[in-house]
């Protein structure tokens, strides 16, 4: 193609709110996905249209792959005379193995990715059988494993150098090439990165000897800016060509027809799961009792269905009959329409029920079975036979700033107001409380953007045991590890689609995860700086949206 | 002299000790410091692996000898690890400390040479259009917030004008990219400083000798900037120590707006995220701050003030 034999030219400026920690070390990275969506790294498959519109994967660092019939493995065909940055050699299969186990819990203790509970489930090992095919042997294997764990539409990983690389060439001892390779970040991506320095910025400059595509940018400078209308300000005053911009600013720039959003984007369904509803007694995939679950019943919204029988499963105790009148009171006491147009200046759709994007066929086509609506008299009313006409205290968690914070604030108001509910709200940031969740003593209304996996996914662990030792809604319900299983064990789309149906029918019924709206997440670009940018599909929303540098063009 | 500097010095170590005691202290009293380095899915770990790590952090030594370690390591720069990303903490000191020195020096200088003579001013033209000007100036200074004002700076000088970068410090040295950062900051240090300078100097020109001064037929270039001004230094004297010191740990607005890769939004991050490590360096950063630019502040007042010198 001619475009890609140009050279290199100009400086893009892209404004976000934040760069986030550096980790140039696979086992320390919470964002190992940041490498990959700033295009300094590359997984081994990338993301493209399925179809039927959907995300499906394809080629990229791995030219092909095949699946054994029994699904016991996957072999992964490397393209030959992909060169890592900085003269560290071609990448090989021995790379992609240490790559993997770096940040492989079972293989890595101190491994903190934040997939890793679901990389773990499903991969076993990883063996290179030659230079390029690395043989990857399977825990468990879905559907969407390949797509959801192998793309850069999520949460997975690009490739580093294998330790033994920098060892050899720097002549190191392991603990040096650690602590080399921690700032010195190293991928195959279109850009190297000269510097990820923290509340300041990543610093990428092209990289001509790249195997597939040069950009045609020469440096990509993007900044942590923190103040929204400080982002605002350099895009419009042409300091940055992309922003990430709040939402309130987008109707006034995109009027003007100069700025642009981003082709690709994700959706935010903002919502909250009634955390604390530990409700497993063994877990899913061991077997095991889980003793120490917290069950809180004296927060009016957590039910017990142990509390008559240990070990015997009953949703009619008296807990969980009053915890879900509380929990479909408060779902019906959330003013959805005014909380779109006020706060998201009418750029969301108002959605009941979270856990799926607003555009995924399982939402569309049972949408209308899903609404709780705005009915304080009725919400009254369950609050009264609940026992809390009085009102109660809830605890929210919604980050530091931004929209979830606004929202939750308006709800909390509209709550005090109509129910003397009275809410407090938890401002520490999501590192802090994380390990709470991954320990399930998170009895928390955490209000935040969510799950843009398509409902045939088996996204159910994180409503389950099926994903202790990793991330959790702060929910553990039978019936999602029912259907996590059911979802990984079988491929038949219709089977896929009803086991999601069912479960989210599961969701609505017990007023488990309620949602507010689902908002656009894309970034915007000044149009008169950039001539095009090609995009491909994504799902996880890093970095304000930031995605494809490699295909910005400026003018 | 020599007694009143060493006297101060001394204070000052123990002030510096008594920080770093209180940090300590803070860390063992919130708990067993090995589960903020334990990772999230750290369920498997073992026994063995739990002592081995209180080796390796000293934690099977008794209390004393544990802050004894802690402060030799802090002494000869073993700041610890970043445990937001397992970094070392010292290789990233100076690339939050240059920004904020810059910045902070710079806002210091700039509000000393407008508050200062506008102060004067003021003083010496008590109620006049210089006088309420000063005094205006001074009010809305002290009163507007720092992020409003760094926020309207952006809207007029960045995107109407398009005079000067909205934030960051830009790649290497650019005077543009400090102008609003530095101005918004240093417009507050100089309303203290207009405020301040006027009343002592109010004070000072109604004395007996100033009034004496002038009987003598002393020109009031020498009254106002020899006899009365030296005299009325010591109170901005104090503001100076104070002001620098907090330019340099607490400018997180500014920080925050201008996307200034400073000290303090390294702090205030710390703190949102329990990053304990990097904050029990940035106390004892803050800290030694204030009590070097105090310790400063008090040999000065010795050297302007006799009275302090030979008492």
């Amino acid at each position: 193609m001619m475009e890609e034999e140009e050279k290199p030219s100009g400086t893009l400026v892209v404004a976000i709110t934040s760069v986030n920690s550096p980790s140039g070390f696979p086992t320390d990275c919470l964002w190992c996905a940041s490498l990959t969506v700033v295009s300094a790294q590359e997984s081994l498959l990338q993301t493209s249209r399925g179809d039927d519109g959907g995300i499906t994967a394809a080629p990229w660092l791995a030219a092909g792959w095949e699946t054994a019939p029994d699904f016991s493995y996957t072999d992964f065909f490397l393209n030959e005379g992909v060169q890592f940055h900085r003269g560290w050699g071609e990448m090989t299969s021995e790379d992609i193995k240490w790559t993997y186990h770096a940040l492989m819990p079972s293989f890595t203790e101190e491994a903190r990715h934040d997939s890793s509970a679901e990389i773990d489930l499903a991969i076993k090992e990883v063996e290179p059988v030659d230079p390029y095919t690395a043989r990857f042997h399977w825990d468990a294997f879905a559907g969407h494993t390949l797509t959801a764990l192998f793309t850069d539409a999520n949460e997975g990983t690009g490739m580093f150098p294998k330790i033994e690389t920098v060892m050899e060439q720097k002549g190191f001892s392991e603990e040096e090439a650690e602590e080399w390779m921690r700032t010195n970040i190293t991928g195959t991506g279109s850009f190297e990165m000269e510097g990820w320095i923290v509340q300041n910025g990543m610093f990428l400059t092209a990289f001509i000897d790249h195997w597939e595509k040069v950009p045609f940018v020469e440096k990509v400078r993007i900044l942590e800016v923190p103040e929204a209308s400080t982002r605002r300000a350099m895009l419009e005053s042409g300091e940055a060509q992309i922003a990430g911009l709040a939402l309130k600013d987008w109707p006034a720039l995109l009027e003007t027809g100069q700025y642009l959003q981003s082709p690709e984007g994700s959706k935010n369904i903002h919502g909250f799961p009634f955390g604390g509803n530990y409700w497993e007694w063994t877990h899913a995939i061991t077997g095991d009792d889980l003793p120490e679950t917290l069950r809180d019943t004296s927060l009016p919204w957590v039910g017990d269905p142990y509390e008559n029988s240990p070990g015997v499963f009953d949703e009619n105790t008296e807990s969980m009959q009053r915890s879900l009148k509380v929990r479909r009171a408060l779902s019906m006491g959330i003013d959805r329409e005014s909380i779109n147009e006020v706060i998201l200046n009418g750029l969301g759709n108002p959605q009941d029920l979270g856990g799926q994007w607003d555009t995924d066929p399982v939402w569309v086509e049972n949408q209308d079975k899903w609404r709780y609506g705005y009915n304080v008299e009725e919400a009254k009313k369950l609050l009264e036979e609940a026992g809390y006409a009085d009102g109660f205290e809830v605890n929210f968690w919604a980050g530091l700033s931004g929209e979830d914070i606004e929202m939750s604030e308006a709800i909390a108001a509209d709550w005090l107001n109509n129910f003397n509910i009275s809410a407090t709200h938890d401002r520490r940031t999501y590192s802090t409380i994380r390990p709470s969740l991954v320990t399930r003593t998170f009895p928390v209304l955490r209000m935040h953007g969510c799950c843009g996996w398509p409902g045939t996914w088996p996204i159910e662990f994180i409503w389950s045991s099926y994903g202790r030792g990793g991330y959790n809604h702060g929910l553990e319900i039978p019936k999602a590890s029912e259907v996590n299983g059911f979802k990984q064990d079988n491929t038949d789309p219709v089977l896929l689609k009803e086991a999601a149906v069912e479960m989210r029918q599961y969701l609505y019924d017990w007023a488990l995860l309620p949602a507010i709206v689902a908002a656009p997440g894309r970034m915007i670009y000044d149009g008169e700086a950039v001539e095009s940018w090609k995009m491909r599909p994504f799902l996880q929303f890093r970095h304000d949206g930031i995605h494809d540098l490699e295909w910005v063009k400026l003018k | 002299m020599r007694t009143f500097i060493i006297r101060r010095f001394l204070t000052s170590i123990l002030t510096l000790l008594g920080a770093a005691l209180f940090v300590f202290s803070v860390s063992r009293i919130l708990g067993d410091p090995r589960v903020l380095l334990l990772p999230d899915q750290a369920y498997g770990i073992t026994q063995e692996q739990w002592d081995e790590l209180a080796r390796q952090l000293h934690l099977d030594k008794p209390i004393p000898i544990q802050f004894g370690i802690w402060l030799g390591q802090l002494l000869t720069g073993d700041l610890g690890r970043d445990l937001a990303d397992r970094q070392l903490i010292a290789p990233k000191l100076p690339q939050k400390v240059g920004p904020t020195l810059k910045l902070a020096l710079s806002a210091f200088i700039i509000s000393t040479l407008i508050g200062v003579p506008i102060g004067v001013l003021s003083a010496v033209k008590r109620g006049s259009v210089p006088d309420y000007l000063g005094r205006a100036f001074a009010l809305l200074g002290q009163a507007l917030p720092t992020f409003w004002v760094g926020i309207v700076g952006i809207l007029v000088f960045s995107v109407w004008l398009g005079w000067l970068p909205s934030g960051t410090m830009g790649e290497g040295f650019s005077i543009k990219h400090y102008v609003m950062p530095t101005a918004t900051l240093a417009w507050f240090g100089a309303a203290g400083y207009v405020r301040l300078v006027r009343s002592a100097m109010l004070e000072v020109l109604d004395s007996e000798y100033v009034k004496l001064a002038r009987a003598k037929g002393v020109s009031t270039r020498s009254i106002i900037w020899k006899h009365a001004f030296k005299n009325a230094a010591i109170a901005p004297l104090t503001l100076s120590g104070l002001l620098l010191a907090g330019f340099i740990t607490g400018s997180i607005s500014v920080e925050t707006v201008f996307a200034w890769p400073g000290l303090a939004r390294f702090g205030i991050e710390a703190v949102w995220t329990n990053n304990f490590t990097v904050l029990a360096v940035l106390v004892i950063i803050f800290t030694g701050a204030f009590v070097i630019l105090n310790f400063l502040a008090d040999i000065l007042y010795a050297f302007i003030d006799p009275r302090i010198r030979f008492s």
